[in-house]
């Protein structure tokens, strides 16, 4: 019989995010600033500067950033983020979708690296224990969903999925 | 006459398109998979359209957009199953369906709720691509006098209507949008061809693929969204039976229905707007105008055919400003337009002269998705009902895997997987700081257009502004512009007033 993981009630991370926001808004604009500086300035009768447009969405986002920040005195937005095991779950997931095109996908290949993807997701994510027939269950049905999306896009989308460097898969 | 001979025409043109058997075989795969994604709650329909767009690059263009429209159809209509059967609204815009929906499922009358919707959602839709028929090339008309000037401020007014389409914060919806006109900057300029903001990278020279942002951001961040959230048991789904009555009960009350597919279309044609609106303000519309409003949230006829017929006819109307102007009537319509560019077209006045057929493509595909609704719907429902029970963690690996193959097939480079996980992560963040995605595709959509247009302009006056007071269709565009600022300051300040005063 499956077994309830005991999740206490999870109120999440409250984090009040305006103002981290509005400072990686402000890095960004001062990225766009310093970049055009280095831009050529072209005469309009010859196309205009590169830089024109970018200086005016700099403003344009400086000028938002400061009035959300403004506004942020009266209510700020305040974000709940997971902890404990969800937040683990989530960042396991984060990790594993960064990793699949730089490290799985190039070296296994699509057919390998989707089914290692998806079936340490499938199981992490039950809210039951897995039995030892869940785990044959769920293999099954990574296998199952991998061969359908390479089926669907190789044979019908006509896509070359990627092939393994280690295993030419 | 002569434009009544070339309006026919026009809806003609694509007839032969839909002769082949492949081209229906995708039509209903489409919607099979707008089903799916509109059931399941915390599934989207623009997440389908930006998963699905790669998939449609073996296809021509005309079965692509077939394709596409369906999947956007279907996904309108198929919110209405889950709101009717768990009251958990599949799409936003299936909200006001479930005040109705549910409370007849408790008394036994699913079958007949779920009836109902699909008659309504059919018939609705059809009011809408009646209005995108007629009225789209008159717009068009009217389209092939814009220079330059004008389409700088139609992207103006695209971009201050992301004062509507923001969910909250008026500023974070323009924050957003403004982020949105900055990623599209990156890679070269497209007067001089200068490379700009790419990181030292090769790879971004071209620019970021405008599928693989909305991928990240409607697909991978909303699916991280949903792998916070802790669900203890899916949701036990009600056997759907019993559709007999539905035409008789939509039939019986054409004054709602006419109505609410009149104001579905209208909103949905004003740029930003969308099916959520729709449904709320007709179903708002029908309650202060019935006879019995108390019926309203415990299970009314009304309250189900008004929000279904509005919020799909809704789709007739969003499609008006994206094939004529190239405007998009909501987030769907965005990632429409990318998949039109994808397939070399560009939608806007020249696409009804340089490519009638896929104008007609477009109308006939989303004439034959309603009948597909109307068939899933009455026909399939009890089927796809037991979607409702999949497993939240088979699920949503598998849509991240979809989102990867998806990104990938663009250009078959992995680099533009890791871009698009890169937009997923920023795309969680950003909704966790209240940032909607939609502004912000918004934006990377109008962009080009935009800053292309911006610049052209100003080669052509020299550096000066003043042809954008001086033309009298800029001057025109420029009173809608402060038209809809003033009304949206007015309408925040009208929302401030309303919560201080709660």
């Amino acid at each position: 019989m499956n077994e309830e993981i005991q999740a206490p009630e999870d109120p999440g991370l409250r984090v009040p995010v305006d103002i981290p926001v509005a400072v990686a808004v402000c890095a960004l604009v001062g990225y766009i600033l310093i970049s055009t500086t280095a831009f050529p300035d072209v005469e309009w009768n010859r196309g205009g500067s590169p830089g024109f447009y970018p200086r005016i969405l700099a403003i344009l986002l400086t000028i938002f950033a400061a009035s959300m920040v403004w506004k942020s005195r009266r209510s700020p937005t305040i974000a709940v983020f997971p902890h404990r095991r969800r937040a683990i779950y989530l960042i396991s997931c984060i990790g594993g979708s960064v990793l699949m095109p730089l490290v799985l996908m190039p070296l296994l290949g699509f057919r390998i690296a989707a089914f290692m993807f998806m079936y340490p997701v499938m199981l992490a994510g039950r809210s039951t224990r897995p039995t030892r027939r869940d785990l044959l269950l769920t293999a099954g049905v990574a296998v199952l969903v991998t061969t359908i999306i390479y089926v669907a896009f190789v044979y019908l989308a006509r896509v070359r999925l990627p092939r393994g460097a280690i295993t030419n898969w | 006459m002569q434009y009544i001979q070339e309006t026919f025409a026009l809806w003609s043109s694509g007839i032969h398109i839909f002769t082949s058997f492949d081209t229906h075989l995708l039509i209903f795969v489409g919607s099979v998979i707008g089903l799916l994604f509109g059931t399941l709650p915390g599934l989207s329909s623009s997440m389908a359209l930006a998963i699905f767009i790669p998939f449609t690059f073996g296809f021509t263009p005309h079965q692509g957009i077939a394709f596409l429209i369906t999947i956007y159809t279907t996904s309108v209509f198929a919110g209405a199953l889950a709101a009717i059967l768990v009251n958990i609204p599949g799409t936003p815009s299936s909200i006001s369906t479930g005040f109705d929906g549910y409370p007849m499922a408790q008394r036994g009358e699913a079958g007949r709720a779920v009836g109902i919707a699909t008659v309504a959602s059919a018939l609705g839709g059809l009011v809408g691509l009646i209005f995108l028929m007629v009225f789209s090339p008159m717009i068009v008309l009217l389209a092939r006098r814009f220079g330059s000037w004008e389409y700088v401020l139609l992207a103006v007014m695209g971009v201050t209507m992301i004062s509507y389409i923001s969910k909250g914060s008026i500023i974070k919806g323009l924050l957003g949008g403004t982020l949105g006109l900055f990623i599209a900057t990156i890679g070269e300029d497209p007067i001089i061809s200068y490379p700009r903001f790419s990181f030292g990278t090769y790879q971004l020279l071209g620019g970021i693929d405008f599928v693989v942002i909305l991928i990240g951001l409607f697909g991978l961040a909303e699916v991280f969204l949903q792998l916070e959230k802790h669900i203890r048991a899916e949701p036990v789904v009600q056997t759907v039976s019993g559709f007999g009555r539905s035409f008789r009960d939509v039939l019986s009350r054409p004054v709602c229905l006419i109505r609410s597919s009149l104001i579905g279309t209208v909103i949905g044609a004003i740029p930003a707007a969308g099916p959520s609106i729709a449904s709320v303000v007709s179903y708002g519309v029908a309650k202060r105008s019935s006879r019995n409003p108390e019926e309203f949230g415990n299970g009314s006829i009304d309250g189900i055919l008004a929000a279904e017929s509005s919020n799909n006819a809704s789709v007739g109307g969003a499609l008006i400003p994206m094939m004529t102007l190239g405007i998009p009537g909501d987030p769907m319509t965005a990632v429409l337009i990318g998949a039109l560019l994808v397939h070399g077209l560009s939608p806007g006045p020249r696409l009804f002269t340089d490519n009638p057929a896929y104008v007609s493509a477009v109308y006939l595909s989303y004439a034959i998705a309603l009948v597909w609704v109307l068939i899933n719907g009455l026909l399939g429902a009890r089927w796809y009902a037991k979607l409702l029970s999949i497993p939240r963690h088979v699920l949503l690996p598998m849509i991240m895997v979809l989102c990867m193959v998806g990104s990938y097939s663009l250009n078959s480079n992995l680099f533009d997987v890791l871009i698009m996980v890169i937009f997923g992560v920023i795309g969680y963040l950003l909704q966790k700081a209240a940032i909607s995605p939609a502004p912000i595709i918004l934006g990377v959509v109008l962009g080009p257009m935009f800053e292309t247009n911006l610049r052209r302009s100003m080669i052509l006056s020299r550096g000066s502004f003043m042809p954008f007071v001086t033309r009298p269709m800029s001057l025109a565009i420029l009173a809608v512009i402060a038209y809809i600022i003033v009304s949206s300051v007015r309408q925040a300040r009208r929302a401030g007033k309303n919560s201080s005063g709660v």
